[in-house]
C-alpha cells in the first residue's frame, strides 16, 4: 500500500478512527455514550459485511454469532467468575467455533438455500437460549454490572475500549479485503464457479471468511456485554440478525466504511422516530423496502460509482 | 507411442435418460494439439467437462499423468495444470479486464498462507502484462470485461487461461465471435501456446482444425467414431457422412 | 393416562400440525419453484389470515359456522389483493432478483407486523370453531373440527395438485418453471403466471391461518413459527420440489407433534432444525431436490 490510491486509502482509515477518538473529548454525555454503543454495533456490521459486501454470501442469522460472543463473555463471568478480558476472549472464541462448526455444513447449500438455513439455524439458536433459561435466564437475561471491574462504568473507559474493538474490527477488515485474499472473495462473489476453475478452493476461502465474519460478530457481542452490562435472548432474535443487513445495505454493501456509516444513520433514525412513535419497526421495514427500490448501493456505494471510484 | 498425459478410460455420462458422453476413452499425448470435433450435441463440451471436473462422471476413470483424477475436486485439477476456457464465456464481468487477468496469475503466486494476505506486485504485474500481451488485450486493460465486445471476451478467456501457466489447455470453441482476420493471428497464437502447453482443441470451423491439429478425435452422438492424425480422419468415410460431408 | 392413548393423542396433534403445514409450506414452495424467489413475509400471510378470520368472526356475531365461511372467502382475497400489489410494486421492480426479494419481503415483514399491532392490538385472541363436536374415544375425547382441519388440508392439497396436474393454468405454470424465455416465446404470459402463482402461494398461507385460528388464536407475531418450520420443510424436502415438501411437512409435523407433548415445543423446533443440518450433509440439494 505505497503512494496513489494506496496512500489515500490508508489516510481515510486511520481518520475516521482518528476522528472517532478526538470525537469524545467534543460530545455531549448523551451522543458520547450513543457513539460508544453505534462503535460496538458498527463492528457488528463491519463483520457482516466481510460476508454480504465482499463475498456475496447473505446471512439471515448472523445473531446467534452476536449471541455466542455475548454469551460466552457473559455466562463465563456470571457463573465462573471470569474476569473482564479473559471472559471477552471466551467470548470471540465461542463465536469463532460456532461460526466454523455452521459454516462446515451450511456452506454445502448456495444462493437462497444458504439463507434460508442461516435464518433458521439463527431461531434455533435463539430457541436454544430459550429453551436452557436456567442457565440463561431467557428472555429476562441477566446484569453483569456487579461482577465486572469498577473500572468499566466509566463512560470514558466504555468509550476507549468500543473505539479499541472497532478499530481493530475496521482496520483488519479493510486490510483483508485490499489483500490477495480479499480479491478471490469478490471474485467468488462475482462468479464462484469462475473462481473455482481458476484453481481456487472456494468452499474454504468462503469458510474462513464466514469464521472471521462469526467472529467479528462474536467480539461485538461480546464488548456489548461487557460495555452495557446486559445479556439477554433478544440479542439474539430475528429482528438482531437483519440489524446489520439493513445497516450494511443503508452504508454501501461492499465499501468498507459503508456499515460503520449506515450503523450510526439507522441508530440515529431509530432514535429520533422512536421520539413520536413506538413502532420503530415500521422504519425498520419501511428502509429495506425504499433501500431495494430506489437505492440498491446504498450511500458508499453511490458515492464511490459518482465521485471516488478509488475509495475500497 | 509413448505414454499419455492425460486420458479418459471408458467415461460415461447420463443426465436422466440421456447418455451425453458414452463409453469414451481417449489419450492425449504431451505437447499436442488434440482437436476435438463433432456436431453439436455430440457430448464434447460434456467430456471436457468431465476432464476439468465441472461434471461428475457416471462411470468411468480419468488419468493425469498416470495418477486418477477422477474424484479430484475441480479447483484442484486447475492447480495441477488442467486448464478450461469456456464455450459460453463466464468471465468477472464487473471487474476490469486487468484484475480478470490478475485473479488467475495471483493462483501461481499464492503458496503459502502469507501470500493470501501479501504478494509481492512486481512480480504479479509481470505475469499479467505478459498474458495480456500475448492476447493483445494491454489496450483494452482497464475497462470492465463485461464491456468488451464478444470476440474479445473469448480472448480474455484465454489470456487468464495462460496466466494460471496450464499444462493441459482446454479450448472451448475459442474461436467463436472472432471476425475473419483475427482467427489468423489466434491461430498463430494457439500454436506459441502449444509450444509451452499440450492443448485441446473443442472447434466448429474445420479449417482451424486441420491447420492447427496434430491430432483429431471425431464424436457424434457421445460417443467416438474416429480417431487418428488428420490425414486419416479426413478420409474417414464415417468422418465424411457424419459430419465434413455436412460442411 | 398410560402411554399408548398418549402416543395417539400426539399422533392427532401431530397431523393437525402437519396438515396446516403442508399447506402453508406448499405456497411458499410453489412460489419458489415457479418463480425462484423465497417470500421471507410468507408467515405473514399466514397470520394476516388468522387475523382477517377474527375480523369476520367478530362481524357476523353469533354464527361462528358463517364467520368461518366468511373467512375462507375474504382471508384469502384480501391477502391475495396484497400479493398481487406486492408483485406489482416491488418484486417487478426488482426484478426477481432473488436477494432483493428477500430484503424487500423482510421489509413486508415488518411493515405487515405493525400495520397488524396497530390495527388489531397486541392481544392473542380466540376464534370460536365454526362446529362443535368431541370424537369419543375410550380414553380421551377429541375435538372433531381438528379432524376436519385435517381433511380440509387435505383436499386442498389434492386440489392444488390437480389445478397444477390437469388445468391450462397448471401447465402455463410447468412450462414457466421449466423454462420462462421458452415458454414466453411459446405464447405464455410469464408475467401474469408470476403475479398468479405469488398471489396463489399467498393464498395458501392465508387459508392454513384460517383454517388454525380456532385452535391456535390470532396473534400479530404468529407468522414466525410457520415461517421457520415452513422453512425447515422446503430444505429437507428440496427446494421446489413440491412432493418433497409435502413428504417433509408430515415427518416434520408428525415428530414436531410428538416431541412437544412428550418434551417441549421449542425443543421440537430445535431437533427439527438439527435434523436440517443432517439431511445438508447427507444430501445438500434435499431428499427430493435435483441433484446438481
Amino acid at each position: 500500500m505505497k503512494g496513489g490510491p494506496g496512500a489515500r486509502v490508508l489516510a481515510l482509515h486511520l481518520g475516521l478512527i482518528a476522528a472517532l477518538f478526538a470525537a469524545q473529548f467534543v460530545l455531549g454525555a448523551y451522543h458520547h455514550t450513543n457513539l460508544a454503543r453505534i462503535m460496538v454495533l458498527a463492528t457488528y456490521a463491519v463483520g457482516y459485511n466481510l460476508l454480504l459486501g465482499y463475498t456475496g454470501l447473505m446471512s439471515l442469522g448472523h445473531a446467534m454469532f452476536f449471541a455466542a460472543g455475548m454469551y460466552g463473555a457473559g455466562l463465563s463471568i456470571y457463573y465462573l467468575g471470569f474476569g473482564a478480558i479473559p471472559g471477552f476472549a471466551l467470548g470471540v472464541a465461542c463465536a469463532l467455533g460456532l461460526a466454523l462448526a455452521f459454516g462446515a455444513f451450511a456452506l454445502r447449500t448456495s444462493g437462497v438455500s444458504f439463507l434460508i438455513v442461516t435464518m433458521m439455524f439463527g431461531q434455533a439458536f435463539y430457541l436454544t437460549i430459550l429453551y436452557f433459561n436456567q442457565v440463561t435466564f431467557g428472555d429476562q437475561g441477566f446484569i453483569l454490572s456487579d461482577r465486572l471491574p469498577a473500572a468499566l462504568v466509566d463512560p470514558d473507559v466504555k468509550y476507549n475500549a468500543a473505539l479499541l474493538v472497532f478499530a481493530a474490527c475496521f482496520l483488519a477488515s479493510a486490510f483483508l479485503v485490499r489483500s490477495p485474499f480479499g480479491r478471490i472473495l469478490v471474485a467468488i462473489r462475482e462468479n464462484e464457479a469462475r473462481a473455482r476453475l481458476l484453481g481456487y478452493d472456494t468452499y474454504t476461502c468462503k469458510l474462513v471468511v464466514l469464521t472471521l465474519s462469526g467472529g467479528m460478530s462474536g467480539a461485538a457481542g461480546a464488548a456489548y456485554a461487557l460495555l452495557f452490562s446486559y445479556v439477554g435472548a433478544s440479542f439474539a432474535a430475528i429482528l438482531n440478525s437483519i440489524y446489520p443487513l439493513l445497516w450494511t445495505l443503508l452504508g454501501g454493501a461492499g465499501t468498507t466504511l459503508g456499515p460503520v456509516l449506515g450503523t450510526g444513520l439507522m441508530f440515529y433514525l431509530v432514535d429520533f422516530t422512536s421520539g413520536w412513535t413506538s413502532a420503530y419497526l415500521f422504519v425498520v421495514g419501511g428502509a429495506l423496502l425504499v433501500l431495494v427500490l430506489f437505492f440498491p448501493l446504498g450511500v458508499m456505494g453511490t458515492v464511490r460509482a459518482k465521485l471516488a471510484p478509488w475509495i475500497p | 507411442m509413448s505414454a499419455a498425459l492425460l486420458e479418459t478410460e471408458a467415461l460415461t455420462r447420463r443426465f436422466g435418460g440421456l447418455t451425453a458422453v458414452d463409453d469414451v476413452s481417449i489419450g492425449v499425448r504431451a505437447g499436442q494439439i488434440h482437436a476435438i470435433i463433432g456436431p453439436n450435441g455430440a457430448g464434447k463440451t460434456t467430456l471436457v467437462g468431465m476432464v476439468c471436473g465441472r461434471v461428475r462422471p457416471s462411470a468411468g476413470r480419468i488419468r493425469f499423468e498416470g495418477r486418477d483424477i477422477t474424484r479430484t475436486p475441480a479447483w484442484r485439477r486447475a492447480l495441477a495444470g488442467i486448464v478450461y476456457t469456456f464455450q459460453v464465456t463466464s468471465i468477472f464481468r464487473a471487474l476490469s479486464v486487468r484484475e480478470n487477468v490478475a485473479l488467475a496469475a495471483r493462483r501461481r503466486l499464492m503458496h503459502s498462507p502469507a501470500r493470501w494476505l501479501h504478494l509481492d506486485p512486481m512480480a504479479l504485474e509481470d505475469r499479467v502484462d505478459a498474458a495480456l500481451g500475448t492476447l493483445d488485450l494491454r489496450e483494452q486493460e482497464h475497462r470492465p470485461a463485461g464491456e468488451l465486445p464478444y470476440g474479445h471476451q473469448r480472448l480474455l478467456e484465454v489470456a487468464m487461461a495462460l496466466a494460471l501457466e496450464p499444462r493441459v489447455l482446454v479450448l472451448d470453441e475459442p474461436a467463436q465471435g472472432l471476425a475473419e482476420h483475427e482467427i489468423d493471428t489466434f491461430c498463430e497464437r494457439v500454436r506459441e501456446i502449444s509450444s509451452r502447453a499440450t492443448v485441446i482443441l473443442i472447434e466448429h470451423n474445420i479449417d482451424v482444425v486441420l491447420r492447427l491439429s496434430s491430432h483429431i478425435t471425431v464424436m457424434d452422438r457421445g460417443r467416438i467414431i474416429a480417431d487418428g492424425d488428420p490425414a486419416s480422419v479426413e478420409a474417414d468415410p464415417g468422418v465424411q457422412r457424419a459430419y465434413l460431408g455436412r460442411r | 393416562m398410560s402411554f399408548g392413548p398418549h402416543l395417539l393423542l400426539a399422533l392427532l396433534e401431530g397431523a393437525v400440525t402437519a396438515c396446516v403445514l403442508a399447506v402453508t409450506a406448499l405456497g411458499l414452495s410453489l412460489v419458489f419453484g415457479v418463480m425462484r424467489i423465497v417470500n421471507v413475509a410468507h408467515g405473514e400471510f399466514y397470520m394476516l389470515g388468522a387475523v382477517v378470520a377474527w375480523f369476520c368472526a367478530s362481524l357476523t356475531g353469533g354464527s361462528a359456522l358463517g364467520g368461518f365461511l366468511l373467512a375462507l372467502v375474504c382471508a384469502p382475497l384480501v391477502v391475495a389483493g396484497l400479493a398481487i400489489a406486492t408483485d406489482w410494486l416491488v418484486l417487478r421492480r426488482v426484478n426477481y432478483h432473488p436477494e432483493s426479494t428477500i430484503v424487500a419481503t423482510i421489509g413486508l415483514l415488518y411493515l405487515l407486523q405493525q400495520a397488524v399491532l396497530s390495527g388489531y392490538g397486541p392481544d392473542a385472541r380466540p376464534v370460536e370453531a365454526p362446529i362443535y363436536f368431541r370424537v369419543a374415544f375410550p380414553w380421551f375425547g377429541y375435538s372433531g373440527y381438528k379432524l376436519v382441519v385435517i381433511g380440509a388440508s387435505v383436499m386442498l392439497l389434492l386440489g392444488t395438485w390437480a389445478v397444477l396436474a390437469r388445468t391450462r393454468a397448471g401447465l402455463c405454470m410447468r412450462a414457466t418453471q421449466q423454462d420462462p424465455e421458452m415458454a414466453l416465446a411459446h405464447g405464455v404470459p410469464v408475467r401474469l403466471v408470476y403475479t398468479a402463482v405469488f398471489a396463489a402461494g399467498a393464498m395458501l398461507a392465508a387459508v392454513a391461518g384460517v383454517l388454525i385460528v380456532p385452535i391456535q388464536q390470532a396473534h400479530y407475531l404468529m407468522g414466525l413459527d410457520p415461517l421457520l418450520l415452513s422453512f425447515i420443510v422446503v430444505i429437507i424436502g428440496g427446494l421446489g420440489s413440491l412432493r418433497g415438501t409435502v413428504v417433509a411437512a408430515f415427518v416434520i409435523g408428525m415428530s414436531d407433534g410428538v416431541i412437544s407433548m412428550f418434551f417441549s415445543p421449542t425443543l421440537a423446533k430445535i431437533l427439527a432444525t438439527l435434523l436440517v443440518a443432517l439431511v445438508l450433509v447427507v444430501r445438500p440439494s434435499g431428499l427430493f431436490g435435483e441433484r446438481p
